[in-house]
């Protein structure tokens, strides 16, 4: 299974892609917005981590996107910071699926993709 | 001619600063390689974050000084390092709300001070796990 990861801090990027490397996932990896909406759009990945503050597009443009245009129901998880609660609102109401505020314990970000996978699963969504 | 902002000089000494951080998030990698790989991303990049956190305090920056200090907040959270999350959500608060960044003087210079320990510290704790993968092998 393939997550695409989109953090525009390289060392948190770095080491989310280790953690979830580690798992047994297939990591993309990307530090910008821009990037992240052309990587969705020609690998289709089985999930979405994203910040919500990066260059180029936002987070939010990111489950837009993923929303509007890919036929595919993609769960996304949401990395944001504890000040940015009326974001994370937004982001929910765009179709994000669950997020997770920073810092996180890697084990936990592991166990809330494994469960969203499990459900995506369930509701025959990939 | 001196610069009209420069950074207040702070009363520390090395020897009494505590433990700065704490691995227990990266520990979670379980593989103390991977540990390594990650310290070694922040030495190759906080300290030059660092020295753009001091020079856009002294050139006034308000906004981009706010957009780097959460940069570095995002970093030294994967570190655990509480002081420093905690001046440094203060100067990207302050500064972004105000515009200006005479009124973070005392933690931009403490986050300088209490950075350049936290490097010394991880590269005791990189010697460390270096020496202890090196025994595994």
């Amino acid at each position: 299974m393939t997550i695409l990861v989109a953090e525009d801090e390289p060392m948190l990027l770095k080491t989310i892609e280790l953690k979830l490397k580690k798992e047994g996932y297939e990591v993309i990896a990307t530090a910008d917005g821009r990037e992240a909406i052309e990587k969705i759009e020609a690998s289709s990945p089985d999930m979405v981590i994203t910040d919500i503050m990066m260059p180029f597009s936002s987070g939010l443009e990111i489950i837009s996107l993923v929303r509007q245009k890919i036929k595919k129901k993609i769960p996304i998880i949401i990395l944001s910071a504890i000040e940015q609660e009326k974001v994370v609102l937004e982001a929910f109401e765009l179709g994000a699926d669950d997020y997770i505020t920073k810092p996180f314990s890697l084990n936990e970000l592991t166990i809330r993709v494994k469960k969203l996978m499990i459900q995506s699963e369930r509701n025959g969504l990939r | 001619m001196w610069p009209v902002f420069c950074l207040p000089i702070t009363n520390f000494t090395m020897s009494e600063y505590p433990k700065l951080y704490d691995l227990v998030i990266l520990e979670e990698l379980g593989d103390p390689s991977a540990i390594l790989e990650v310290l070694s991303m922040f030495f190759d990049s906080a300290p030059n974050d660092i020295q753009e956190l001091e020079r856009l305090f002294i050139d006034q920056k308000a906004i981009p000084l706010s957009q780097l200090a959460h940069k570095i907040k995002t970093v030294v959270s994967l570190l655990q390092s509480f002081r420093l999350i905690e001046l440094l959500k203060t100067i990207e608060t302050r500064t972004k709300e105000t515009g200006e960044v005479a009124s973070v003087a005392n933690e931009v210079a403490e986050v300088v001070s209490l950075f350049a320990e936290l490097e010394k510290q991880l590269h005791q704790e990189w010697e460390k796990l270096k020496t202890e993968q090196s025994g595994h092998n």
